[in-house]
């Protein structure tokens, strides 16, 4: 048994979502120019990835739901800004940053994914907006993607906490604060129970 | 603990630093310097019975993207100067 102090976070198909995503798009990068066969297998792994991903943000575990990250645009622009003066909360799942940078790199995938197919179609051949929206895509993800790990290590930082070791694992420190409501839930339980009890 | 943290972050910029190569290994020579324009090297592609997308140069090459008879893809290496196909690069 863990300590009850740790909380599983990420799911293990979150997490073999995410490594194999950083994996297949490196390889697709590295493989642009070298190799059509090797860029369009990771292209579609990419492309098969997006789409249990964002199903499994419907039906998936707690953390994995879109519902539990997605924020309104003053949340994030306060977190954001909280983050920036050392002083924002901590979350167990996505923070609100988090959570936007994580709908905005979903979009840029599944637009360079779907541009990517598309340029390998007889309607599409040799098209430039196609592939000129494919190549700017792919740059703005690799900002998006560089702000991503800058975020992570900010984060990381601020909480004391290594959030990539947590993507490795799946585990979490539990919130201070929960863990005092935690304690008085199960207090109050168990002051109910000893009351039904007197109540026999 | 936290090298992790500042590790990986300098390995992903470095490899999204790392230059992309041209691809095409096809060669043109010219001495002369000078270059077909693209609307010349696309009628060359569409008199040889290609319907031609796009017109761009590879290195020492044109590269003409277009479709064949059959409505294939295809990749049309032709010489700038003499507009001979250097090479065909039929996709699947
Ligand atoms: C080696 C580089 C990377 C590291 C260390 C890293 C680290 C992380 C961490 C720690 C999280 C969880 C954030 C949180 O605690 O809220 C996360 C989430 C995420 N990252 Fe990365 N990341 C990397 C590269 C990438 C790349 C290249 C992409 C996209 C192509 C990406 C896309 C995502 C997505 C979509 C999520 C959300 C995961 C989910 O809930 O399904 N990451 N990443």
């Amino acid at each position: 048994m863990k300590p009850p102090s740790k909380i599983k976070v990420w799911d293990a198909f979150v997490r073999l979502f995410h490594w194999s995503l950083v994996v297949s798009f490196v390889v697709a990068w590295i493989s642009a120019e070298q190799s059509d066969r090797v860029h369009e297998w990771s292209g579609y792994l990419i492309a098969a990835l997006l789409i249990t991903r964002i199903a499994w943000g419907f039906v998936g575990t707690k953390h994995a739901r879109f519902s539990s990250f997605i924020y309104n645009p003053v949340t994030i622009l306060k977190f954001l800004l909280d983050s920036l003066c050392f002083r924002a909360k901590r979350y167990v799942g996505h923070n609100p940053a988090g959570g936007a940078m994580i709908i905005a790199l979903l979009v840029c995938l599944l637009v360079i994914t779907t541009t990517g197919i598309m340029m390998i179609t007889t309607t599409f051949w040799g098209i430039k907006w196609v592939e000129e929206l494919h190549e700017i895509t792919v740059n703005l993800t690799l900002g998006l993607i560089f702000l991503h790990l800058a975020g992570v290590l900010l984060a990381s930082l601020e909480h004391q906490e290594n959030l990539v070791m947590s993507m490795v694992t799946g585990w979490k420190r539990r919130n201070e604060k929960n863990k005092k409501r935690n304690r008085m839930v199960q207090k109050r339980k168990k002051k109910k129970a000893q009351e039904n009890w007197h109540g026999f | 603990m936290y090298k992790i943290l500042f590790v990986v972050p300098m390995i992903a910029a470095a490899l999204s630093l790392t230059p992309a190569y041209a691809s095409g290994d096809a060669k043109c020579e010219n001495t002369s310097g000078e270059w077909l324009s693209h609307e010349a090297i696309g009628a060359k592609a569409a008199e040889l019975g290609y319907e031609v997308r796009k017109v761009e140069t590879d290195d020492s090459c044109y590269e003409v993207y277009a479709l064949d008879e059959n409505g294939g893809r295809v990749e049309i290496y032709m010489h700038p100067v003499t507009g001979a196909v250097v090479k065909l690069e039929t996709k699947s």
